[in-house]
């Protein structure tokens, strides 16, 4: 965001940067993302956005209210033009942000789950077998 | 050479028009090195401005191409390469230079902050309008304006559309490599509307010299200053001068002993001493040279070069029959 408010730098620029800070998948799809709008043969932003996230996005198995999230994500850069939209977009990030934070808390819980019920499964069977 | 600068300026101009335009354009065979203006606008017809004459695209159809919204949104993802938020202080000013230094001009619904346009917005009409330096446009007027191989300053007076951003540009390339009647001098050049240099990311577009630094979309005054702190010009060159705070700059350059070459709109040197904030600068016989532009003999052609005391030391030869 900083890069957008601040340095104004155009968005081919800010992915071909995040492709050297990012990995697998995500690296190949900011490069695709630069790549393609260099190019300029797409009509708009959100098409190769939707596109790029079919084509390199797909092995994340993603569920469908996250990608939707990322497709809405994708709507408001290409309508991003005037400082009022830097600060829904900001909103935005907010709130995947929280989802994010959301997810990995629900994830902990659910491998403490999964381990409990291995070590009580584990148990059963030791009660079963003697 | 031709064939390559024809194709580049082709790629450059085409690149940032939709794909239908494109195709038009291109059906239409017509040659980029002498196209001047291509114009579009929402639910109007597609018109370039061809060897100085105005052509309603495709020409050879009677049914003429229709821009819809989407094509002028689509120009306006390749102009500002889906960036338009990267473009907003180029957009206060109602264009944005591409590569080439092109100049896309915009226009639509402004949003006012402070009584000053803050920014376009819903761009209805698109205007693209090809660079074309002149090199060598000046070759007749440097031996006027040069005394023992040093520049002297320079007021460029000119009504608009009469070739001074031009003359001003082909005179800072002259100035910076050097010619056998001035030795090559940094140049300091503040571009506030990007119409010297045309330039795109910061890289001059336009052929400006080898000794030429561009502060790009500076406001002149502040960026006269900047240069004589930071860049040491031997020569200062500022387009459109006018504003109280330019005359200041103005001053202050002339004290640092850095020479100053710059243009003004008007018609004489007359209507120049009318205006109250330049009228001092020429009282006080500031500039050694004043080049008057006029339309009348033809768009860049000189009517009169004077010196500091006001007398004539060039004038045309159409003029004076």
């Amino acid at each position: 965001m900083q890069e957008i408010t601040y340095t104004r730098a155009p968005l081919p620029e800010l992915f071909q940067q995040l492709v050297t800070y990012s990995e697998e998948p995500y690296c190949k799809w900011f490069e695709y993302l630069s790549s393609e709008l260099e190019e300029k043969n797409e009509s708009s932003f959100y098409e190769i956005w939707e596109k790029s996230m079919n084509d390199y996005l797909n092995t994340l198995h993603l569920k469908e209210n996250h990608l939707q999230m990322v497709l809405d994500f994708g709507k408001q850069i290409s309508e991003l033009h005037f400082k009022p939209e830097t600060e829904q977009m900001s909103l935005i990030l907010q709130q995947l942000i929280c989802q994010i934070q959301e997810e990995e808390t629900a994830l902990k819980i659910r491998l403490k789950l999964c381990n409990y019920l291995g070590v009580m499964s584990g148990l059963f069977l030791v009660i079963l077998l003697f | 050479m031709k064939e390559l600068q024809e194709k580049k300026r082709q790629e450059q101009i085409l690149q940032v028009l939709p794909k239908t335009i494109r195709k038009i354009l291109v059906d239409e065979r017509i040659q980029f090195i002498d196209l001047q203006e291509i114009r579009i606008r929402i639910g109007q017809p597609l018109l370039i401005i061809y060897q100085n004459s105005e052509y309603i695209l495709p020409s050879k159809n009677e049914i003429k191409h229709i821009i819809s919204k989407k094509e002028i949104k689509e120009t306006l993802d390749y102009v500002s390469n889906y960036s338009l938020y990267a473009f907003e202080n180029e957009m206060k000013q109602g264009f944005i230079t591409i590569e080439g230094g092109h100049r896309v001009g915009l226009t639509g619904k402004t949003i006012i902050e402070n009584n000053k346009v803050k920014n376009i917005q819903f761009i209805s009409s698109i205007n693209i309008r090809v660079a074309h330096e002149i090199i060598g446009c000046s070759d007749k007027i440097i031996p006027y304006i040069t005394l023992n191989k040093q520049i002297c300053h320079t007021l460029i007076i000119s009504p608009p559309r009469c070739g001074k951003t031009t003359l001003l540009r082909d005179l800072v390339r002259q100035i910076s490599n050097g010619n056998p009647y001035v030795k090559g001098c940094t140049v300091g050049v503040v571009d506030e509307r990007s119409e010297l240099g045309g330039c795109f990311m910061g890289i001059a577009q336009n052929h400006m010299g080898i000794r030429t630094d561009i502060l790009d979309c500076c406001p002149k005054a502040e960026g006269m200053i900047m240069l004589v702190r930071s860049m040491s010009p031997e020569v200062i060159a500022v387009d459109e001068i006018g504003s109280p705070e330019d005359i200041h700059a103005i001053e202050y350059v002339m004290h640092c002993g850095c020479k100053l070459i710059a243009s003004v709109h008007g018609s004489s040197i007359e209507e120049i001493k009318n205006k109250p904030v330049l009228n001092k600068l020429i009282l006080e016989k500031r500039f050694e040279r004043y080049i008057v532009l006029d339309q009348s003999i033809g768009v860049g052609r000189i009517q009169k070069i004077f010196n500091e005391r006001g007398n004539c030391i060039f004038q045309n030869e159409l003029e004076s029959a």
